[in-house]
């Protein structure tokens, strides 16, 4: 038993699937233990559609609001914006844009890593 | 020896990520080291023991209950497990516990390595 550090990477569109809003759940039950494990949470490839500032986040809002509550900010992969012809005006408030040289720290930082 | 975790969200007779989890967790228990599951998403669809598929000899629910007779821990996310309409695991196989992401949080906590599949 001890405190891990996770990183909850997001892979899959908003649409289609229901990985993006039961990601966020494993995320916020992952923080739930007795360790208190601390999470990071970012998003790579078709993952980067959930940071749209326009999106229907109903489903998710609560997960989003404990993660929140809990320091963790939701961060999306600035390439993988860019290849996506998404610009940093059209994501939502809070999100933080990171390179992939930083994305890949956290990668090294983290304990494990979880795909959704 | 270590200890693993497995998180798998894939449900049976559709994809292989079962038969991956299910073959990385015989490896690890062959030589010792000790393997916990947490079922996730579609993956608690794996143990129903009324499974039943022409074109596979052997399924799903028979390769988990070989791994808990090998000692694996097994739990299934309880939310997940009522969504389906499983009614709590009533028809899980011997050994498969149902839980929730607490004790995946625990499972985080315990190993030295996680595969999700």
């Amino acid at each position: 038993m001890g405190q891990r550090h996770v990183l909850v990477t997001f892979n899959h569109a908003p649409y289609g699937s229901i990985f993006y809003t039961e990601g966020l759940r494993a995320a916020v039950g992952v923080t739930s233990g007795i360790d208190e494990h601390t999470v990071d949470v970012l998003y790579l490839g078709d993952g980067v559609y959930f940071a749209l500032k326009d999106l229907d986040r109903r489903d998710s809002a609560k997960y989003l609001a404990t993660l929140s509550a809990s320091g963790v900010s939701l961060k999306a992969e600035k390439e993988a914006l860019q290849s996506r012809d998404i610009s940093e005006s059209d994501l939502a408030e809070g999100v933080e844009v990171i390179g992939r040289e930083e994305a890949l720290a956290l990668v090294r930082q983290a304990d494990m890593t979880i795909d959704f | 020896m270590a200890t693993i975790g497995i998180l798998l969200t894939g449900g049976p007779f559709q994809f292989e990520n079962w038969e991956t989890a299910v073959d990385i967790g015989d490896a690890a228990l062959a030589k010792g080291h000790r393997v916990k599951y947490f079922l996730y998403l579609d993956g608690v669809y794996n143990p129903i023991r009324h499974q039943s598929f022409p074109d596979l000899d052997v399924m799903p629910r028979d390769r988990i209950s070989e791994l808990v007779d090998k000692g694996a821990e097994i739990v299934a996310c309880g939310v997940c497990v009522n969504a389906r309409g499983l009614q709590g695991g009533k028809d899980y196989v011997e050994g498969v516990r149902v839980g929730g992401l607490p004790d995946f949080a625990e499972i985080v906590g315990e190993v030295d390595r996680l595969v999700t599949l």
